[in-house]
């Protein structure tokens, strides 16, 4: 069990962060740049110090402001990916990877030289300095070295931010093998929906320097979207399953709270968990139900919540079993006369889904 | 023709001379220059300031007066500490090398703290972090990471205090004064030898003397910094 609850005062924002997690998989930490992620996962390390509160795990306090206890960095058990590998340039890749390697405690993950090396595919590295490697490489050793710390948890701060498209991807990958692998409880810090898309099956949202919402990945993100919209377009985004797939069509059937939605996609076995995005321009709603129209995606909804935007949108929350943003103009809203539980028919081109299809590990 | 070459007495123990006070002033400084490098680089304090015009004044001050205040300090039966010191460990400054070792060093101290300094304010503070992370506690830190990083700076810091203490002469004539075989090092056998009627030619030997060994010193220092340079890059991403 994970428990932070603290104040810090930086600069003129104020940090003040407090949730609850007993989870072994990945919590993504996300919003704004400047909204005080980083300042969380260094409070957490003990690279900076809070003002007051408490951050513990499993019962160990790392920080008690009442009780005057606060752990050295070096002694919390906290292994952490920073944005930029920072691997120790006087040493090659095989030193850099041992460097933590004396510090064990009775908790902490318990793993060799030889599995982490094989896992990161950094085997043929060992022998190199690190001015020698490439970024993903960097960030693949710096990942090893923080596991060979043994830590009892892993922080990572924005580790894909120095990369590019592929190598992205790559590491994505790679640090759900060690996740998998481990079940090393991970804290990850982005402000990509992409990659916590792909990652995060926790997430925690930060606002102004203040945790606002913390849960599933998937309702965070929805969530924390409509607050990051001003007019700008944002998505609902979906968890589901694979429920069938038809290789003539190359068309996957995906069971989610709606219903089924289709979509052309890759091969893809039945079962696998998939998200995938909607963005507010491509639903269209009709008070009847349409007939002879190509959209295959219908939905029955009821309205929850209407919010007026600039330039005269209207941006109107339906549950189709799901909640599902979409934004509609002003004349279309007075001629559909829409108002709060009003009963709407909700359409989704598939073509609109395809291109935000991603896999959950 | 060979005699250009042949050194006489006089001329080889200023050079011998030279280089032991060099060496002990470099060697015996070297800690206290490591320190205070580390101590300006990466800590704030009250009177950090204060503490750097200080480590900064012998070189501005003219080293006559360096000399004159080593003498008030160190002067072996009027100094401050002078008589103590000879009473407890049997140290004594004056007349001797060791007074001049002094000199050279208190005159060369700020140039090697400033390189130090400068070598140790450019590793990346996020190393130090990721070492702590990962366990490393302050002393491992320093001795794994800060100081192998800022080595190229410290050897440059080396030798930019020898090659002054090298040229030393204000302070240490002031200090203990012009005595060949124990206190006269080449600037101050050269400064000897221009008394004496007819002597050019010994002169501009010496002054070839501490003309190669001095530029010796910057190639090797030079040498060092573009090192230096090299790490700072590969340091960060």
């Amino acid at each position: 069990m994970f428990k932070i609850d603290v104040e810090k005062q930086l600069g003129n924002i104020l940090i003040k962060c407090s949730f609850e997690m007993d989870y072994p998989g990945i919590t993504a930490i996300c919003g704004f740049s400047g909204a005080g992620k980083t300042s969380i996962i260094n409070m957490i390390a003990g690279l900076i110090t809070p003002d007051k509160g408490i951050i513990s795990y499993n019962g160990r306090e790392f920080y008690n402001s009442a009780k005057k206890i606060n752990l050295p960095a070096n002694k919390r058990f906290t292994g952490y990916v920073f944005q930029e590998s920072r691997l120790f340039p006087n040493m090659k890749v095989k030193k850099n990877l041992l460097y933590g390697e004396k510090r064990k405690s009775d908790a902490s993950l318990n793993c060799s030289l030889d599995d982490v090396c094989t896992l990161l595919g950094i085997s043929h590295l060992l022998d190199r300095y690190p001015q020698n490697l490439s970024g993903g490489e960097k960030q693949r050793v710096a990942i090893g070295r923080a596991l060979l710390s043994h830590p009892e948890i892993l922080l990572m701060d924005e580790p894909l931010a120095s990369l590019d498209e592929t190598r992205r991807s790559e590491l994505i990958s790679y640090i759900n093998i060690i996740q998998k692998h481990y079940k090393l409880p991970i804290l990850y810090v982005s402000h990509s929906v992409d990659e916590i898309l792909q990652l995060a099956d926790m997430a925690l949202y930060m606002e102004h320097g203040i945790s606002k919402y913390f849960g599933s990945a998937v309702d965070v993100l929805n969530k924390a979207a409509v607050k990051m919209s001003s007019h700008a377009s944002y998505n609902t985004i979906f968890e589901g399953e694979i429920e069938k797939y038809d290789e003539e069509s190359s068309t996957a059937l995906i069971k989610f709270g709606g219903g089924y939605v289709e979509s052309s996609c890759e091969k893809v076995e039945k079962g696998r968990k998939i998200r995938f995005s909607v963005n507010i321009h491509d639903v269209v709603l009709s008070t009847k139900k349409p007939e002879g129209i190509s959209i295959r995606n219908i939905y029955k909804g009821k309205v929850k919540e209407i919010v007026q935007q600039p330039n005269n949108f209207y941006d109107i929350l339906i549950d189709i079993g799901d909640e599902i943003w979409a934004r509609i103009s002003k004349g279309a809203y007075n001629e559909l006369a829409v108002t709060e539980n009003s009963i709407l028919f909700v359409m989704i081109k598939s073509a609109a889904i395809s291109d935000t299809l991603k896999l959950v590990h | 023709m060979l005699e250009i070459f042949t050194l006489s007495d006089a001329e080889l123990s200023a050079v011998k001379l030279s280089m032991i006070v060099g060496f002990w002033s470099v060697a015996a400084s070297l800690p206290f220059g490591v320190f205070f490098g580390w101590l300006l680089a990466r800590y704030d304090f009250i009177g950090k300031s204060i503490l750097d015009g200080f480590l900064h004044l012998p070189l501005v001050v003219p080293p006559v007066v360096t000399g004159y205040l080593l003498l008030i300090l160190f002067g072996r039966r009027n100094g401050v500490f002078g008589p103590w010191l000879y009473d407890t460990f049997g140290i004594s400054f004056a007349f001797n090398w060791k007074g001049a070792a002094l000199a050279s060093a208190v005159v060369a101290f700020p140039l090697m703290v400033r390189a130090i300094r400068l070598s140790i304010e450019s590793i990346d503070l996020g190393l130090e972090q990721a070492a702590k992370t990962l366990g490393a506690g302050q002393m491992r830190i320093f001795f794994t990471i800060t100081l192998p990083l800022a080595l190229p700076g410290i050897i440059s810091g080396i030798v930019l205090a020898f090659a002054r203490s090298l040229g030393e002469f204000g302070a240490t004539v002031t200090f203990v004064g012009n005595t060949q075989g124990a206190t006269q090092t080449l600037p101050l056998a050269l400064s000897a030898v221009l008394q004496v009627p007819d002597s050019e030619f010994y002169a501009a030997r010496l002054a070839v003397i501490s003309l190669i060994i001095a530029f010796g010193s910057l190639i090797v220092s030079e040498y060092f910094a573009r090192r230096s340079k090299k790490y700072k890059q590969s340091g960060r991403i």
